[in-house]
């Protein structure tokens, strides 16, 4: 295996939700990502995986935790000593419309990152830097003096793209990056983004609830449930053999494209997600998970491993 | 049940006319749900609000009409189309967030188009209302009636949606993106309830970019593209047998999502710009079938077989010589 870009050890953060309540976005995550892998984190709205995203690059400090970037802590860092790690960590956001400064061309979006980590000497240098940097992404460049709102919603992620590749990073977190996207557009960015891994030896931590995007571009998943990681392993073995029962429940909700497979009959999760404020005692899971046993009210399930992979139940693989 | 013939509705802006729906024809059968898919910007949100009755200023109905068991609703009055919306024919929106009044509560608000329609008495209403939230699937029925929408979740509020949508009965049911706000494990819940209310009786013309949701349960399908129809066919064929290039491009960027492949299928460039469609057929520059007369000539509706329709020159018939 290559070597461990970042990793999270016992990550917690809670926020204040008014009289003394708190939210529990993210509690007890430990994950690592390796050079040149895309971890996907799938999860229901709500569930933490952007608070979770955001904390790994110190855009949210942890109540307790830290992240290790290859094996330095970099939690206790000052912002100024941090900041060399800061341009190789980059984002790309879920809505292209509101990511992007309406009143900045193109020109400007993408040499902000430039002129931020000081990549570029002269302004000449920095045009044609960004002119580079659009080809790569697939704007043409005679659109260098136009204003966001004159691109489609796909050409607008391709940009949002640009800034983030800008300074040469090593981690783009990507959080929900093709979800605002038609499907047709969706698969071009998908490519593209997996070019660019290529080319430039990217890795990825790919966030998004849609489950048949993240087993295209994943090499290994985390599934997140309530703010705690209930699985995780290699992409094709946890789709293949889902051990945790949220797991299983989200797979089969997948509407297939396909008259033919009409999900009719299989078991469909009850209820919603619990709120992230009263959490239910036990595992985070036992109010929805048809399997619950007294154990799983009771005590919260430690993650275990099985084979390559982590699951957090009491009873893996029960409903085989 | 519903039938749509011809329907053009069009908005008036500065820059000139923007036909955002061209020429639409479609038929609802009793308790069926027929689907229409598209991607954004494409008329499928225009075409359910014109048969609500929901077009707004600068937007207007310019030409067609819409049979109601074969009353024409365009040529109403806005008194007279109140009477039907509502009772007849309702409408659910893709945000269950924001289609409900936050300061009244939820169970008045369900109970509204009943003391409106049927002037029965409170009573009766709130009974009708445990009723149909009951059938929804709302646990606590009774008291969740007393509930505000910020007390629910994105699940529950779209359930009272469609249970005020669906308080009166309607003959006809139109769902817009009804499930693109929730979570999968919900969402899979909602479309077997509508499946459900299908079978007692209610149509429902569903309107998705999800061709999952479409796949799972729709009995008719229309594929919608620049405001024009370019192909329809039941379910079933239009997965096994796509015609249209613009059809087979949706279904193979999504099939390729889901087969492994390293390099995803996509259809390539953008949807173009209302204002400015070509003469021919709309999807001629995105078309890897692209012949000389797409970009001039309007393609029609040929019927391929039975029941299955395309709007493309690939399937002109020969001319007799």
């Amino acid at each position: 295996m290559s070597e461990v870009l970042l990793e999270a050890r016992n990550l917690n953060r809670e926020f204040p939700a008014g009289r003394k309540k708190k939210i529990h976005a993210v509690s007890d995550v430990s994950l690592r990502i390796c050079e040149g892998e895309t971890l996907g984190l799938v999860g229901e709205s709500g569930c933490g995986k952007s608070t979770l995203g955001r904390l790994l690059i110190r855009l949210i400090e942890p109540d307790s935790g830290e992240v290790l970037v290859r094996g330095k802590p970099v939690t206790g860092l000052k912002e100024k000593e941090f900041s060399s790690y800061r341009r190789k960590f980059q984002l790309i956001f879920q809505d292209p419309y509101a990511s992007l400064n309406p009143r900045m061309t193109v020109r400007d979006l993408i040499a902000e990152p430039l002129k931020t980590y000081k990549v570029c000497g002269s302004k000449e240098e920095t045009t044609e830097r960004v002119l580079e940097l659009m080809k790569a992404v697939g704007v043409p460049g005679e659109f260098l003096h136009r204003y966001p709102h004159q691109f489609s919603g796909g050409q607008r992620q391709r940009i949002g793209i640009a800034r983030a590749i800008a300074a040469d990073p090593d981690l783009i977190i990507c959080d929900e990056p093709v979800s605002a996207l038609d499907v047709s557009v969706q698969n071009q960015i998908l490519n593209l983004l997996r070019e660019l891994q290529t080319q430039r030896g990217l890795t990825y931590l790919f966030i998004s609830h849609d489950l048949s995007v993240v087993r295209h571009i994943s090499n290994r998943v985390c599934i997140m449930f309530l703010g705690k990681i209930c699985e995780s392993g290699p992409v094709e073995e946890l789709f293949q053999d889902p051990l945790h029962p949220y797991t299983r429940f989200l797979i089969n909700a997948v509407l297939v494209p396909d008259p033919h497979r009409r999900s009719d009959s299989a078991e469909l999760l009850k209820g919603e997600l619990p709120s992230p404020v009263d959490l239910p005692s036990g595992c985070r899971f036992h109010t929805r998970c048809p399997y619950a046993t007294d154990l799983c009210k009771s005590k919260e399930p430690a993650m275990q491993q099985i084979g390559g992979r982590e699951v957090a139940c009491h009873y893996p693989g029960v409903f085989k | 049940m519903l039938q749509v013939n011809h329907l053009c509705t069009s908005f008036f802006t500065d820059k000139g006319e923007v036909r955002a729906v061209d020429d639409v024809s479609l038929e609802v059968p009793a308790g069926k749900i027929v689907g229409i898919v598209g991607e954004s910007g494409c008329g499928k949100s225009m075409t359910a609000r014109s048969v609500m009755g929901l077009v707004r200023a600068p937007g207007k109905i310019k030409s067609g009409e819409i049979l109601l068991d074969g009353r024409d609703i365009v040529r109403l009055s806005e008194h007279e189309r109140c009477a039907i919306r509502g009772s007849e024919i309702s409408m659910i929106f893709q945000e269950p967030m924001t289609s409900l009044n936050p300061v009244v509560r939820v169970g008045h608000q369900v109970e509204e188009a009943l003391l409106l329609h049927e002037h029965v008495k409170k009573q009766e209403a709130e009974a009708r209302a445990v009723e149909i939230f009951e059938a929804v699937g709302i646990p606590d029925a009774k008291k969740r009636l007393r509930s505000y929408p910020h007390q629910l979740s994105g699940g529950l509020r779209q359930r009272v949606l469609i249970a005020m949508a669906m308080i009166c009965r309607p003959k006809l049911l139109i769902a817009d993106e009804p499930t693109t706000a929730l979570d999968v494990t919900v969402e899979a819940q909602i479309l077997r309830l509508m499946k459900k209310l299908c079978g007692s009786g209610t149509s429902i013309l569903l309107i998705s970019h999800n061709l999952g949701v479409i796949a799972q349960v729709c009995d008719y399908v229309y594929v919608m593209y620049a405001g024009r129809i370019v192909e329809q066919a039941d379910t079933f064929t239009l997965f096994d047998n796509p015609c249209h290039p613009y059809t087979k491009g949706l279904l193979d960027s999504v099939s390729s999502l889901r087969s492994g492949a390293q390099v995803l299928d996509t259809i390539p460039g953008v949807v173009p710009n209302l204002l400015h469609l070509p003469a021919g057929c709309s999807f001629s520059m995105r078309c890897g079938c692209c012949m000389e007369k797409c970009a001039d000539l309007l393609p029609e509706l040929h019927e391929t077989e039975p029941g299955h329709r395309v709007r493309c020159h690939l399937f002109d018939k020969e001319e007799p010589a």
